[in-house]
Parts: C-alpha cells; structure tokens; sequence
C-alpha cells in the first residue's frame, strides 16, 4: 500500500481517479434507494464493510452517524415530491481517514450550500426545545474537508472522517 | 417500535426493545411513548440500554416525547450506549436530560 500523508486525506483526491482508488479492495460503493429503510440497509453493509477492515467500533458509529444524516436529509428534502431516486455512495480507505463521496440526483441544496450547522440554541424554556436542526452540526463536527458540488442533475458530497 | 414499561418506587421506567431509534422509526417511537406515558406518573425514566444507534430524528422524537409530558414531569434517560450517548453530547442535550449511566443510579438518593 503506498504511503500518503494526513494532508493528502483530502476530498479533492478523491473520485476522480476511480481505477486507482479500486485498487484497494477495502474499498466499498453501494448504489443505495430513496426510502429511509434503503437507508438503513445501507448502513448496515457499510458497517460490515468497515468491521471487515479491522475499523474500531469507536470510529463505525462516528462514520454510521454522519452517513446516516446525509443520506437521510437526501431521501427527507433532495426526493422530496419525487425530486429524486438514488443515492451513490463510495468510501476509499486512505492511511488516516476515510474519504467518503455521496451523490444523489435529488434536488439541489438551497442556495447551493451546505447548511452553517450550527446547534440551534437551547436555551429556552423546556416546551420550546428544538426538535430539529441538529444534523449538520453532527456532521460537520464529525468531518473534515467536507465539500458540496452541484454538477448537472445531482449532487456530490465528499469528505473525509478521520481514524482517530 | 418495540416499548415495554414497569413501575418501580413510583417511577415508570420505559424500556426501548429496539437496537436503533432512527428517521424510518421516529414518528412511530414518539407515538408509542405518548401511549406508554398516557397516566399520571410525575417522573419517567426511558431505558436505553439495548439501543446501538440514534440519529438526529430520533433525537428530536425524544425531545418531542418529554415536551408531550408537560410542564409537570419529567423524563430522565438511562444506560447510554457509546453511540447513542455521542449523539447526546454533540448535540448538547446531554445538558436538558438527567442521564444515569447505569441502572442503579436511576434510583439513587
């Protein structure tokens, strides 16, 4: 296996060089369906993909949760009345991290964003407790590097969970 | 959405028989907890001890579970698993639940 620096854990590298990137057979994608259970079946592969790979349990659930709110807001908002149908998602080992690339063929992000992300505040009276808005503060917590493209008819997604 | 409840010191302990609270499940957990707290019980404690995995929605079914008490109970939360107790502390709601680490402590002073 060749030998790459943490600085090289950096989405940009990553899907534009397939056949490199497969050469590694830690390597998973899955084409995943527009429903929510489509989503938890997918990460239930996935994590027996990463187990497989000699992943810790610590760093599964860090990678489960972050894949789980990004496909899970592409299926609730990007499909949203039938805005889309399927999710690709692909994961490259790398020596420090994992890059990860998700693109749907839903709905862009408003304003062609990702989401600020940040926690909504909780300091109110306990009747007002925010019940939302929690998922992308998780999820850029819990990246790095992460990017947003819209390139014609879907999304991309890409971004990187460090090992440790 | 699998919940089961017992009545301990005047207590309702309400376990969740599920591995995972999830967006595919979330509506369903916060309807079967209306059911499940639908009496008198001023503190309610949700046992979490078999749950591998919560995601933002299940979150907020949670939080959405204690608000339908009202003002005059309260929910509290044991046995956090690893995953599920990350989730807490990310979001920061670890500081609006009293949370008990393990089943003891639940009854505890």
């Amino acid at each position: 296996m060749p030998t790459k620096v943490p600085s090289q854990c950096d989405p940009a590298n990553h899907g534009i060089n397939d056949s490199e990137a497969n050469a590694n057979s830690r390597d998973f994608s899955f084409v995943v369906g527009g429903q929510l259970s489509s989503v938890r079946e997918a990460l239930s592969k996935i994590r027996d993909a990463l187990a497989s790979s000699d992943c810790s349990d610590e760093f599964i659930g860090r990678v489960e949760i972050v894949l789980a709110e990004i496909m899970n807001n592409v299926v609730e908002h990007a499909f949203a009345k039938g805005g889309g149908s399927h999710i690709d998602l692909s994961g490259t080992r790398d020596q420090y991290c994992w890059q990860f690339q998700i693109c749907d063929n839903g709905r862009p992000m408003p304003d062609l964003e990702l989401p600020a992300g940040e926690l909504p505040t909780l300091q109110t009276d306990i009747e007002d407790t925010p019940e939302g808005g929690f998922g992308w503060a998780i999820v850029r917590d819990l990246t790095n590097e992460i990017h947003y493209s819209r390139q014609p008819g879907r999304n991309c997604l890409a971004f990187s969970i460090p090992l440790n | 959405m699998d919940l089961t409840s017992e009545i301990e010191r005047e207590t309702l302990v309400v376990t969740v028989n599920e591995t995972r609270i999830d967006a595919s499940v979330a509506i369903q957990f916060k309807d079967r907890m209306r059911a499940e707290t639908n009496n008198e019980f001023p503190r309610i404690v949700l046992n979490l001890g078999k749950v591998e995995f919560i995601d933002s929605s299940g979150l907020g079914a949670i939080v959405a579970a204690m608000k339908q008490l009202g003002a005059d109970r309260k929910l509290e939360l044991s046995e956090l698993q690893e995953n599920v107790d990350r989730v807490f502390k990310l979001t920061r709601m670890d500081t609006i639940f009293r949370i008990h680490a393990k089943p003891e402590d639940v009854f505890a002073n």
